[in-house]
């Protein structure tokens, strides 16, 4: 596969891995919050609403992500391709601060949380969590290619 | 254009045939332009009229045309959805002259709905008392809820929304957020409230579950309460209010998150009550009248929403135990209709935001 070839499919499983997972653990967190209220959730209904948000709000929240990833990842290859020592954290961290970034800036804008499962730093933390997988992940598809092994 | 602007003012202003937009049975007069986000108007026994501005005025309309501000308002925090809302004359106001306002108080990192009484001399406020603030304060400068009306026993009725990023709140009891509020003219919680005596519960309480309600209207012949609230994305709900009734927000919803993910997979849940009617998608009701009144007999006993993207005011039939018969929309392309209210004349005056009009509603060929 050509180097650019794995950059991109690494660009787009980082993207989408980001995106079902900060979705999932914000389906969770909200279904946490109604088990919080009293209100039962049988898991047939976790796994039926996380489907659901996988289609309702992924399409969305995934445009953002993807701007913010080809931000964060873009800047963090710079930086790992002149210190390769880096890239085992560095793209995680990248996609990390990535969601971090989206969040708080669309909190900044709409002064209200436009995610659900990131009101609390604990839910922050997971979308954050969810990011960092999306950058191991292109970190993970490129490697042969940076490493050129 | 059929709602263009109204250069004089006084309610025998030019006369507006929308026959585009509004059922032949209804003409559309101005009665007054030129405010800024027109919130609230309310009458007076004298004839003359009070109207709120979003962003903290406080106006006395005379029926001649005639507009003057008056002073004392309270400082507002007016900002997002925050600022000045319900302006409610006192049931004795003809001997007291006291008013109640509603408005948004504080900054963007800790405000609340207030509700504050004052006595109205000429044009100006005097004795300006806070009766109630909701609590907690919260950082979200949107869903104040704010809209009043009184009980045939005189106590007063406030709407609260939930802040948006705190609508697991609405459910608790803990708290003010997202309910209705029942407190009497000094603000104190009334003996015979639901929750009064329940250690975990705020006195003031008097339905709960509830997300961000903009409108609320007694009806004074059956006396039953009806509310309505913005669901997020669709749900938009109108509910018959019953004292300790839960309303089921963010619980159930037959909205969706604006991002498109779910509030809740439910839309029903034991021990949670059922809307009237919900509004899917939504169309942002705004005000809300129980029409009691000679001009529109046969609309007797409906109800009278105004909404703010829909820019359309509908009429909600309900029959005498107060459930659902018919929907319909009387007029619409008016622009964004914050608020809908019932002259003592049996005319319908609207409050259109987006122009700062003041419109009337009086049957066609009056």
């Amino acid at each position: 596969m050509k180097p650019w070839h794995r950059r991109v499919l690494g660009f787009l499983a980082a993207a989408l891995t980001a995106t079902l997972l900060a979705t999932t653990a914000s389906t969770q967190s909200v279904l946490a919050s109604l088990g919080g209220l009293g209100v039962e959730v049988p898991l047939s209904v976790r796994f039926e609403a996380t489907v659901h948000d996988w289609l309702g709000m992924g399409p969305l929240y995934g445009a953002l992500i993807t701007a913010g990833f080809l931000v964060a990842l873009l800047t963090a290859g710079v930086i790992v391709r002149f210190a390769p020592a880096t890239r085992g954290w560095l793209y995680p961290l990248a996609g990390a601060v990535a969601v971090a970034t989206i969040l708080i800036a669309m909190k900044s804008v709409f002064e209200i949380s436009t995610i659900a499962g990131a009101r609390t730093l604990a839910g922050l933390a997971m979308q954050m969590l969810a990011g960092a997988a999306g950058g191991w992940v292109f970190g993970r598809v490129t490697r042969r290619n940076i490493d050129g092994t | 254009m059929a709602h263009r602007k109204q250069g004089g003012l006084g309610l025998l202003a030019a006369v507006l045939l929308l026959a585009a937009s509004a059922h032949a049975e209804v003409q559309v007069e101005t009665v007054a332009d030129g405010f800024g986000q027109p919130w609230c108007i309310a009458f007076l026994p004298s004839g003359d009229m009070l109207i709120t501005e979003r962003g903290g005025a406080l106006h006395r309309l005379e029926p001649s045309g005639e507009r003057r501000p008056i002073d004392g308002v309270p400082p507002v925090f007016a900002r997002s959805q925050g600022g000045l809302f319900d302006v409610l004359p006192a049931p004795d106001f003809a001997t007291s002259q006291r008013l109640y306002l509603s408005y948004a108080h504080g900054d963007g990192k800790a405000n609340a709905l207030r509700v504050a009484t004052a006595t109205l001399v000429e044009t100006a406020l005097e004795d300006l008392t806070v009766v109630f603030e909701a609590a907690p304060l919260k950082d979200t400068p949107v869903h104040y809820g704010g809209r009043m009306a009184w009980l045939p026993d005189d106590t007063l009725l406030v709407t609260t929304g939930d802040g948006f990023d705190y609508r697991e709140a609405a459910q608790g009891l803990d708290n003010h957020l997202g309910k209705t509020i029942r407190i009497d003219t000094d603000g104190k919680a009334p003996a015979d409230n639901p929750f009064t005596g329940d250690p975990d519960a705020l006195d003031e309480i008097w339905t709960y579950g509830h997300r961000n309600p903009q409108g609320i209207a007694v009806d004074p012949v059956t006396g039953h309460v009806f509310q309505h609230e913005h669901g997020p994305k669709g749900g938009d709900e109108v509910n018959r209010l019953v004292a300790g009734n839960n309303y089921g927000w963010p619980a159930i919803s037959y909205g969706l998150d604006y991002n498109g993910a779910y509030v809740t997979p439910f839309v029903a849940y034991p021990g949670m009550e059922q809307p009237l009617l919900h509004w899917t998608p939504s169309i942002a009701p705004a005000g809300l009248a129980v029409y009691r009144g000679e001009l529109f007999p046969g609309w007797n006993g409906n109800l009278l929403a105004t909404a703010l993207v829909e820019q359309s005011l509908r009429r909600v039939e309900v029959d005498a135990s107060g459930k659902l018969v018919n929907q319909s929309v009387v007029v619409s392309g008016l622009g964004r209709l914050r608020d809908v209210r019932v002259a003592p004349d049996g005319s319908i005056y609207l409050l259109d935001e987006s122009a700062g009009r003041i419109l009337r509603l009086v049957p066609e060929g009056n």
